[in-house]
């Protein structure tokens, strides 16, 4: 999601909300004889941050239903982003900035990681897309990127087939043979050779997953282009075609490998905002019972 | 590069349409990890109420307290008995003040003929702070009253508006009451500090023979009586100066150079009673040497210091008969602060000059030596937190709690059998400590 202009009415929300509390904070904190979560306005700030916390964690479930049409989700992932991010400074006003409790510090220390991953997953989540826009323009489906890659395998073993099929010398009952003045060069070698580079590198780079297929020659755009250029120059020009799409092929894996890289900055993060999230929400509640017990 | 033929429809046909059942594969993760998560909470959770409620509670206990930490109940008592389980309302959150009082039996409040209003114990005793001592009172306990000062009846009797030891209290007592003719019948005493902090003075006299020349230092006279009090708070007093063991080394009541001991310094009819038994014992029949001794020791050795009503009339003057002369006493008051508390020894690394500044130049016994409030914000300035984990460094605390005790302490009686009455202590062991 770009933050964009439609962004500013929650920014101004956020920002006054902080001050507001920070408006009630300040004289309290410099009256109250130990301001913390166990006052009154120690309490107001604690309901009002797990409130947030509920709320933001609500997005999963709307995520999870679609069918349950409550809102557009652009909105609900709006207040996700930024009541989410309001319930940090609701939570230092709780505990007036210092967590007692090995319960409490844990929680603060939770509250601020997913609050932070969070910020950082709107960074990206901001930037990236128009970065993949730029840089992938062969950008597929996420999940799709396996079937696809398939796919480029086989097609450009086709084109590799296509380009020794051309290049191989006629015979048979159907061939023709012209004779001419001029001298055709023989191309064995070299069509053996361009069949050693296809087995030996383009077909191992396009099978390989992305960790794996980042350590290849072929991964590296310009050494790639020389090695198909020089096979171009070897070539008649009728095998140029083959040899131009087989190179297509491996700039498509190569920007499929990008996007998966992209792809795992852009929803990684979630990988720790999302666990230590759920974790927060279970610990809130119980820090919550526990505070209004005792 | 447009080699390869990539149109709309072609792209479409490459893809896997059931793609969205399988699942993807970060999707799948997020939620395992989340399981792992909450699993690793509950885990932590379920050890840690089963080892302690310590991972739960809102901060470290007092030391006061700490044997009982992990009994959450014992002071946040349920609020109808035996339903503590219940959540939420079952427990107490706050401390009622009859969970303190099953302990502390015997602590009274403050001046409650004259208080308007009786905070609760947990509004001044703040615990789940720390280690902190908990007689260390916020300030506000006290200023919620003090800095309007209502009383059920009659008028108050101190100042009305103390916000704090530096925004409002008025200087000590003794200094603004004690006025001259005050302090003269109050004291009594013809004292000069000034002369005896002077370097080289004769020292103590053994058996008639000077032992030498002595400079005296405050400490010479000046002794805490109870260094060893039960807390510091309640130790360091200055013990009042005596003359039997601060002044008669030096300043001996010999009065005839026959009799070896001295006249005992206690009432003046004592020891004129004391000079003429051993006077007739050493010169039998000797009215001469009686008269001079009497005024040896009445007009040379007590009026040195005190006031003596009828040491003109001394026969070495007239010649008329004796009469029992009347030695002013002095009346220095076992304590200056009646109302407060403060430790010489918690000052111990400061000079004595530093306060009591004036005693190095005092000629008169009528000077009131204590030091002002000033002498005391210096260090006491308020800028320091009276209650907190960390204290600002660099200022003293300035805590009413420092000098002033709220609690009117009532006798303790003896956590024995009275008679039939058998003794009802608060709490088994095994109520208090954690199970093991």
């Amino acid at each position: 999601m770009r933050i964009d202009q439609t962004h500013k009415p929650w920014l101004y929300f956020t920002l006054a909300a902080i001050a507001l509390s920070a408006i009630v904070f300040i004289p309290y904190a410099r009256t109250a004889t130990q301001p913390g979560g166990g006052t009154p306005i120690g309490l107001t700030f604690g309901v009002l941050a797990l409130a947030l916390m509920v709320f933001a964690a609500l997005l999963s479930v709307r995520k999870r239903f679609p069918v349950i049409r409550i809102g557009r989700s652009r909105l609900w992932l709006k207040a996700h982003l930024w009541l989410g991010f309001l319930a940090l400074p609701m939570v230092l006003f709780h505990a007036a900035f210092h967590a007692r409790g090995l319960l409490a510090a844990i929680l603060m220390v939770l509250t601020i990681i997913v609050v932070a991953s969070g910020v950082y997953g709107a960074y990206l989540q901001h930037t990236l897309p128009s970065k993949m826009f730029r840089q992938v323009p062969y950008e597929t489906i996420y999940d799709q990127i396996p079937v696809i890659r398939a796919q480029l395998v086989t097609e450009a073993q086709q084109q590799a087939f296509n380009v020794a099929e051309m290049l191989a010398p006629a015979r048979g009952a159907g061939a023709t043979v012209v004779l001419t003045m001029l001298t055709v060069p023989e191309l064995g070698a070299e069509v053996a050779a361009f069949g050693l580079f296809f087995d030996s590198e383009v077909l191992p780079y396009l099978q390989a997953e992305r960790p794996l297929a980042t350590r290849m020659a072929m991964y590296d755009r310009t050494r790639a282009a020389e090695e198909f250029d020089n096979y171009r120059k070897l070539f008649p020009q009728k095998a140029w075609e083959p040899i131009t799409a087989i190179q297509d092929i491996a700039e498509e894996k190569r920007q499929l490998d990008h996007q998966l890289r992209l792809h795992h900055f852009l929803h990684g993060w979630l990988l720790m905002h999302l666990p230590l999230s759920a974790a927060l929400l279970l610990l809130g509640f119980i820090h919550a019972f526990v505070a209004l017990r005792y | 590069m447009a080699i390869r033929k990539r149109t709309t429809k072609s792209l479409a046909r490459r893809h896997d349409l059931d793609y969205f059942k399988k699942g993807s594969d970060i999707r799948l993760w997020q939620w395992r990890l989340a399981l792992v998560a909450l699993i690793a909470a509950i885990i932590w959770l379920g050890a840690s109420a089963f080892r302690s409620s310590q991972a739960f509670s809102s901060g470290p206990i007092s030391n006061a307290h700490a044997v009982f930490g992990q009994k959450c109940e014992v002071c946040h008592i349920p609020v109808v008995s035996g339903m503590g389980w219940l959540p939420v309302v079952g427990n107490r959150r706050h401390v009622p003040d009859s969970a303190c009082l099953s302990c502390h039996v015997n602590t009274g409040p403050h001046h409650t003929d004259l208080a308007k209003i009786t905070e609760p114990c947990s509004s001044c005793h703040i615990e789940h702070i720390g280690a902190m001592h908990l007689a260390a009172t916020p300030n506000k306990g006290c200023t919620e009253c003090h800095a309007n000062l209502e009383v059920s009846h009659g008028t108050p009797s101190i100042a009305t508006h103390i916000d704090s030891f530096t925004k409002g209290h008025p200087d000590f007592r003794p200094l603004r009451l004690a006025s001259a003719e005050l302090r003269t019948s109050a004291f009594g005493l013809k004292f000069d500090h000034s002369v005896h902090l002077k370097k080289g003075l004769l020292g103590p006299v053994v058996d008639g023979a000077p032992q030498g020349k002595v400079t005296l230092q405050c400490a010479s006279c000046h002794r805490v009586e109870d260094a060893r009090g039960r807390d510091a708070a309640h130790s360091g007093l200055m013990a009042p100066v005596k003359f039997d063991t601060d002044c008669r080394s030096c300043h001996t009541l010999n009065f005839d150079k026959s009799v070896a001991e001295q006249a005992p310094h206690t009432t003046a009819l004592a020891a004129l009673q004391f000079l003429r038994t051993g006077v007739s014992a050493a010169h039998p029949g000797d009215d001469g040497a009686m008269k001079r001794a009497e005024a040896v020791l009445f007009r040379e050795k007590c009026s040195l210091c005190h006031t003596v009503s009828g040491a003109e009339s001394l026969p070495r003057v007239t010649n008329i008969a004796l009469e029992t002369p009347v030695v002013t006493p002095t009346k220095q008051p076992e304590r200056w602060f009646s109302s407060a508390i403060f430790s010489h020894t918690v000052h111990g690394s400061v000079q004595c000059s530093e306060c009591h500044a004036n005693a190095l130049t005092s000629t008169s016994g009528k000077d009131l030596l204590l030091p002002d409030i000033k002498t005391c914000q210096r260090c006491h300035d308020g800028q320091s937190r009276p209650q907190g984990p960390v204290l600002q460094s660099g200022h003293a605390e300035s805590g009413c709690f420092l000098c002033h005790e709220y609690h009117e302490t009532r006798p303790h009686p003896v956590a024995v059998a009275q008679g039939s009455e058998p003794p009802s202590p608060a709490f088994r062991l095994d109520e208090l400590l954690p199970r093991h």
